[in-house]
């Protein structure tokens, strides 16, 4: 208990008691040395006297005892009186009895008869008793003993001496304590002064986090050095802490934005979203979200590489950035779309500042030295009016922008509750499509291909369909968002797989084999493993190579042209067919043609629809007809709706068709009973 | 009570008879007690005084042995003792002979007259029993400066120039010095003894 209390005592105070007790150990040894021997010295001199006094005594006494002189000795021995410690003095004769006696004037007979004797002489002997001494001296005279001279002393004066002795020891003894402690209170500051200097600085540094403070010291022993050393730590520690705040800033920074155009990613988007409704709800203001979508971006993407669009995206972010005032909030939220937060603005305001967005978007790139226009969708949603979630309301902004999408591009739109159908946010259908192929909401439907001359059902395209809460999803819309978040590589896979087996099935022997053509996207194409996933569904299925035919798009291929030949290659000598998709939309050079290893061109739809009213595409139908011909490709019309096109396409000699006017796409099933009828029905 | 009354008559007689003897018996033992005891005070006095010359001798310090004392050789010369006169002593004073005194040998001579005291000077200390104050007066001058310790009994005799007179003082013994009469003789005497002295002459007691 008291150890601990020791223990946990201030460093000043243990350094003081270490003090005062070393110094008060010190004092009491030389002390109780002192007093032993004062004590010592007292008690000799005390002796000494006597025996002296004896001496003295027993001598003057010799004349007056020879000469029988009672009055004589008397008389000496009254003068014993100036000694206040003799108590008593007697003489005795040669026999012993008394002849003359000294008592002090409260001295009984009886104290000085306790040591007159009959018995035998103990010479010079003091007899202590606790106070009082007595000497027995010879008294001679030429060489005889006439007799003896005792005396009484009272030594108590003498521990009256030693006590006073004492009680001056213990005044000394005290004073050296106060003097030691006075003194190492004030000395031991130079050693715990600098420690409590650290010490106060160390609660202070760790109280206010300010690692900028420092301990002063003036020495540079070791309590100096000990002081410096903590200001080095301290110094590493706050050199630590800004590189660590540094970075700590730096991955905020990157954690809450975009590393390209450096906007506000999604997530402080919400951050802000979130803030900002809970102000406006406070302050009763308005919120507008404007969700931004470019048109077409990614077709810009595609032809002019990933570089060039990153480009575009970050003049579009900075011109966005300008457009709003400074306290507004520009996200980017996906690949090209963009969210801006605008605070407390009038309706109209808005409509202003949507214009003048898309006025600042519009205005011509110069990319790769081409002049480049890229419009943007906008869709605005309003807080409080349209919903009071961050996620809502980007929903709802999201579905405004489809909307505008979809009534031709290049236009903003404000978010009506008619606009309810939730599918049509990209949003949600991205947030539903990770779920899609899990809960079997995915299926493919193969439209029948045709030989135009023979009219007979050669093959088929399989085409993904998106069956969500009892509605179809347009290819046209999550496509690209599956493209955009890569899902269309693990869906592509099971596109391949599945349309791999249901043409083996379908190949009758005998018979002409059954193709089945399957799309391949961009990001599918020079994902490496397409190649892999090519032989892999082939060899778990056991469809003939020659029966799969994949189908690219021209634009896909301009990314990375000599890539996109080299993997075509390898697909080719597997002996799968690879056909090219719409082709005549795109921009791609017909030198191209020849290096691809292209075994079908597929004219797109849109020539098709109206090859029989528009001259123009009519000569490019045709143009695409001879040229195949001439290349010795083979060549597929797609789009095919009435008689007269097909009329029209099988005298330009197409080879093969495909089209509502044979078939739309159809469930498996029913594709495995129109072959199994289809032989003969199928006439044209 | 027939027993204690004949008893009583019995013993009459003889009790008479019993305090008889016991009142001889006491008045012989106080005749006796007084007497001796009257005797003893005449006998004591010159046992006293033979008692105090033996002790001036251990007080006295003589010339030579002063002298011999500072060699510190042992003083083997006795001390010579003269009595002159007709004393009262008896043989008490034969009891100091071949006494030692300050390690001397003491050594008694007696002159009964004043006849032969051609060599007086050899002595060492006189004690004057003379009755003849001249006698007396002229032994005194006769041994003036000479280291001779002069001791009489005689009243006046320290007046008159003796060292030491002893006399007797409400039935004490004790004696009367003549320092200046000491000095003279070239003999000390130790200041013990001059403060038990009833009177000190030619000098302050001490």
């Amino acid at each position: 208990m008291l150890k601990k209390t020791i223990k946990n005592l201030p460093l000043r105070y243990k350094l003081n008691s270490i003090i005062v007790a070393v110094t008060a150990i010190t004092i009491s040894l030389v002390s109780i040395a002192y007093y032993i021997h004062q004590n010592q010295v007292i008690k000799e001199e005390a002796t000494v006297e006597l025996a002296t006094l004896s001496r003295i005594y027993s001598d003057s006494c010799t004349a007056a005892l020879s000469f029988d002189d009672k009055n004589g000795v008397t008389t000496l021995l009254s003068s014993l009186a100036a000694k206040p410690n003799v108590r008593a003095a007697s003489v005795l004769d040669k026999n012993g009895n008394i002849f003359a006696n000294y008592l002090a004037p409260d001295v009984p007979q009886s104290m000085l008869s306790a040591f007159l004797p009959h018995q035998p002489r103990a010479d010079n002997k003091v007899t202590a008793k606790p106070e009082l001494f007595h000497l027995r001296t010879p008294i001679v005279l030429d060489h005889e003993t006439i007799g003896d001279f005792v005396i009484v002393a009272d030594f108590s004066d003498i521990r009256a001496a030693q006590s006073r002795f004492l009680l001056f020891l213990g005044a000394v003894f005290s004073f050296a304590l106060f003097v030691s402690f006075f003194f190492s209170s004030r000395l031991q500051k130079h050693i715990t002064a600098p420690i409590h200097n650290l010490i106060t600085t160390m609660k202070k540094v760790s109280e206010s986090n300010d690692l900028s403070l420092r301990v002063n010291s003036e020495t540079n022993e070791e309590l100096g050095q000990l002081c410096s050393g903590f200001n080095t730590m301290l110094e590493k520690i706050e050199q630590q802490d800004n590189l660590l705040e540094e970075q700590k800033e730096n991955l905020r920074f990157l954690a809450t934005h975009d590393a390209l155009t450096g906007l506000p990613n999604r997530i402080l988007l919400y951050d802000r979203l979130r803030k900002g409704i809970a102000r406006a709800r406070r302050e009763k203001l308005e919120i507008a979200i404007l969700f931004v979508d470019l048109d077409r971006f990614k077709n810009i993407n595609d032809t002019m590489g990933h570089d060039i669009g990153d480009i575009l995206l970050k003049t579009v972010a900075s011109r966005l950035r300008s457009a709003v005032r400074e306290y507004d909030t520009v996200a980017r939220f996906g690949g090209d779309e963009f969210v801006i937060m605008l605070d407390s603005l009038n309706m109209s305001d808005i409509e202003h500042i949507a214009t003048k967005i898309s006025q600042a978007v519009k205005e011509p790139v110069e990319l790769q030295g081409k002049q480049v226009i890229i419009t943007p969708s906008i869709g605005i949603s309003s807080f409080p009016q349209h919903g009071s979630t961050p996620v809502e309301l980007i929903k709802y902004a999201d579905v405004a922008m489809y909307h505008a999408k979809n009534n031709g591009r290049n236009a903003s739109q404000r978010y009506l509750p008619a606009m309810t159908s939730l599918l049509h946010s990209r949003f949600n259908m991205e947030n539903k499509l990770y779920n899609a192929m899990a809960n079997n909401e995915l299926s493919i439907h193969y439209q029948p291909q045709f030989d135009l001359q023979s009219g007979t059902i050669c093959g088929c395209e399989a085409l993904l369909r998106w069956q969500v809460d009892g509605h179809y999803v347009s290819p046209v819309e999550f496509i690209p968002i599956a493209e955009d978040n890569g899902l269309i590589v693990p869906i592509g896979r099971w596109v391949l797989q599945q349309a791999c087996r249901q043409a083996t099935h379908w190949q009758r022997p005998g018979q002409p084999p059954i193709t089945v053509a399957v799309n391949v996207s961009a990001r599918q194409l020079f994902a490496s493993d397409l190649l892999l996933d090519v032989e892999e569904s082939l060899r778990t299925s056991g469809l003939p190579a020659s029966c799969l035919e994949l189908e690219i798009t021209e634009s896909m291929l301009m990314a990375d042209v000599e890539k996109a030949i080299s993997i075509m290659d390898r697909l080719s000598a597997m002996g799968v067919e690879i056909a090219m998709d719409d082709f005549g939309t795109g921009y791609s050079s017909l030198s191209y043609l020849k290096r691809f290893p292209l075994s079908k061109l597929k004219i797109d739809r849109s020539f098709v629809r109206d090859v029989l009213h528009n001259a123009d595409d009519a000569a490019i139908t045709k143009a695409v007809i001879s040229m195949s011909l001439a290349l010795k490709i083979d060549v597929l019309a797609e789009g095919i709706e009435t008689q007269e096109q097909l009329d029209f396409l099988h005298q330009l000699k197409c080879h093969y068709g495909q089209g509502y006017l044979v078939s739309r796409p159809l469930p498996a099933e029913q594709f495995g009973a129109l072959l199994g009828v289809g032989s003969g029905a199928a006439a044209v | 009570m027939d027993n204690v009354t004949s008893g009583g008559v019995l013993n009459t007689g003889r009790l008479k008879q019993y305090l008889a003897l016991l009142f001889i018996c006491l008045a012989l033992v106080s005749a006796t007690s007084a007497s001796s005891a009257a005797e003893q005070l005449q006998s004591d006095e010159y046992q006293l005084k033979a008692a105090f010359i033996y002790n001036f001798i251990k007080f006295t310090s003589w010339p030579e042995q002063i002298a011999q004392a500072a060699v510190k050789s042992a003083n083997t010369e006795p001390l010579f003792l003269a009595v002159i006169g007709a004393d009262n002593f008896g043989t008490r004073l034969e009891a100091l002979e071949h006494k030692l005194a300050n390690g001397r040998h003491i050594v008694l001579a007696r002159h009964r007259t004043d006849a032969d005291r051609d060599n007086l000077s050899s002595y060492d200390m006189l004690f004057l029993a003379l009755e003849n104050r001249d006698q007396c007066l002229s032994t005194l001058r006769e041994v003036a400066g000479r280291p001779i310790l002069t001791i009489s009994d005689k009243a006046g005799f320290a007046e008159h120039g003796g060292c030491i007179e002893l006399t007797i003082k409400e039935g004490k013994l004790r004696f009367i010095i003549n320092r200046t009469a000491i000095e003279r003789q070239g003999l000390k005497l130790s200041y013990k003894v001059y403060m038990l002295a009833l009177k000190v002459l030619g000098g302050e007691k001490c």
